[in-house]
């Protein structure tokens, strides 16, 4: 046998050993190098070059006990709390679906969304680093065909694609993972970056403004604000970041310009009837009377006395209120201070992440659920100004369910594996082509 | 002198750190200049070092890097992060500890044996 190519079996046979398969290319490059390295350390001391391979394995050590060593360390990290309460959650929501329409029909969502997260949480979120750029202005692109193309219903733009019908409003939970894409091809343009971050932030914004959902605006506005303050807070700009007052400024304009467009845009009827329901007995004002009337009643523990059959969209807009009039509001609290929990815990463990890919990813996964299910809560106390998206994994909403479960799978994927993803050394291929230099 | 592999354990995550204290290094560089600086004693085997290596990364303790090297190689480099820095203080104010102690246990039978 050659001695290349019994350099290159012996790494094979390592590499076999790690269970994790993603891992082993990496590590046979390493082992190989290593060899080659310490074969023409022999080759120097005289020996042949069949001989001096041979010796730079047996120095290696046993293949197979190597392999077995590397397996020990590179074996995925997986998040088990997280993993259970996500399917203990996604139980919990289909079953609430189930008692609240009175059907069998949203199971079969809530199977697709099963499938969704095990496509985020086993796929290689390295790829999304690999084509950030491209994924961005794809998303944007589609977004763009799909705002096109839709039409209004209720005042919302829908796209229809017969059987399929799409709010546009979801799309607020794909922008803040698109937008980390567009952060993450950002790394070492110094305050360049910053600025062009700032830009980048505005095409999705305009959409959520023209669909329109100013609660998807705050939600996207807000993940984005915090994303852009991580970047910074990691120096992932370099070391030119600028002047601090750009720091500082640029990641709290994002969401302080989205929440002074939502007041600007709710306009003073809205406002006045938001403050003083009972001025509006027809319509809105009714609505907010009825679920602060409704929560009223309600007791701490156990079932409450709301007649909830006025309450319209119940299981779509209003599912919290059904479960604080069936459990109570202990219950309630209970389910929002957990999700409390989860997004500190996800910001902690986002800043922890190795990678910038990972940091964005585990931010912008926890921020989007976690501000979603915020927003959705406050509706349904009678407090939402601007209305809601959806209750992650509870409320009904295929394209809700669908993009939540996949968001957490990329989110509990890149806990898992991030201590592997590399960020990369060189710009992104799309910025050297539109040559924005370091 | 041979030294009993049991005395090794645990220490050799010390002695990489050390190293890489100094400089980034690649992981035949890391074994060469051990060897050479206890002038043998540390002879590791480079199936030792590599799990060692991949668990301090998984750690944080250590990053890797990618440079080309001559001959078109690519070689892996490891750089010593903060929290590597302070987990090598820590095993040095261990080491040293343990070395006192150890001086004066063996020290103390060497005088009562005299006595």
């Amino acid at each position: 046998m050659q001695s290349n190519e019994r350099l290159k079996d012996y790494c094979r046979q390592a590499a076999e050993q790690i269970r994790w398969k993603r891992a082993r290319p990496a590590v046979m490059r390493e082992l190989e190098q290593h060899l080659q390295d310490q074969q023409e350390a022999y080759m120097e001391q005289g020996h042949g070059q069949e001989q001096a391979a041979r010796m730079a394995i047996e120095q290696m050590g046993d293949a197979r006990e190597v392999g077995q060593a590397l397996d020990w360390a590179h074996r995925p990290q997986t998040p088990w709390f997280l993993l259970l309460a996500m399917m203990a959650f996604l139980v919990l929501g289909a079953a609430l679906q189930v008692a609240l329409t009175r059907q069998m029909a949203p199971l079969a969502s809530y199977a697709v969304a099963a499938g969704l997260f095990a496509l985020g949480y086993f796929g290689d979120i390295s790829l999304l680093g690999k084509h950030a750029m491209e994924i961005y202005l794809g998303v944007l692109a589609f977004a763009a065909v799909l705002l096109i193309g839709a039409e209004p219903v209720a005042g919302a733009a829908v796209f229809h694609l017969n059987p399929i019908s799409l709010y546009l409003c979801y799309l607020a939970l794909v922008f803040p993972a698109a937008y980390g894409l567009f952060l993450y091809g950002m790394k070492g343009l110094g305050a360049r970056g910053i600025l062009l971050s700032v830009l980048g932030y505005l095409p999705f914004a305009l959409i959520l403004l023209m669909v329109p959902t100013l609660s998807g605006l705050l939600i996207y506005s807000a993940s984005t604000g915090v994303m852009l303050a991580a970047a910074i807070r990691k120096n992932w700009f370099g070391a030119k970041q600028g002047h601090p007052v750009l720091k500082i400024v640029a990641p709290v304009l994002l969401p302080a310009g989205a929440l002074a467009v939502a007041f600007l845009s709710v306009g003073e009827n809205r406002l006045q009837v938001f403050l003083n329901p009972g001025q509006d007995a027809a319509d809105t004002g009714l609505i907010y009377c009825r679920l602060r009337e409704a929560v009223a009643q309600a007791v701490f523990w156990g079932e409450g006395n709301a007649d909830l059959s006025v309450i319209p969209d119940l299981s779509e807009n209003y599912a919290l209120l059904y479960g604080i009039q069936k459990f109570g509001l202990g219950t309630f609290a209970a389910l929002m201070l957990l999700v409390l929990a989860f997004g500190v815990f996800g910001v902690i463990r986002a800043m922890r992440q190795r990678s910038m890919l990972g940091t964005l990813l585990v931010l912008a996964a926890t921020l989007t659920v976690t501000l979603q299910a915020f927003v959705y809560a406050y509706a349904n106390m009678g407090y939402g100004l601007w209305g809601t998206l959806s209750f992650p994994f509870l409320s009904r909403g295929t394209t809700a369910l669908q993009l939540d479960a996949l968001l957490l799978g990329l989110m509990l994927g890149a806990l898992r594996t991030g201590a592997w993803v590399r960020d990369p050394q060189q710009p992104q291929r799309t910025i050297r082509f539109l040559r924005i230099e370091r | 002198m041979p030294i009993d592999k049991s005395l090794l354990t645990g220490s050799t995550t010390t002695l990489i750190l050390k190293l890489l204290e100094e400089r980034d290094m690649y992981g035949y560089e890391m074994i060469e200049t051990l060897s050479e600086r206890s002038d043998h004693t540390f002879d590791f085997k480079a199936g030792t070092l590599y799990p060692i290596l991949h668990t301090l990364e998984k750690q944080a303790l250590v990053e890797s890097y990618e440079q080309r090297a001559p001959q078109d190689r690519i070689r892996k480099y490891y750089h010593l992060t903060e929290a590597g820095r302070l987990r090598l203080q820590e095993k040095q104010k261990e080491w040293t500890s343990f070395v006192t102690a150890m001086e004066k246990i063996l020290k103390g039978g060497a005088v009562h044996a005299v006595q």
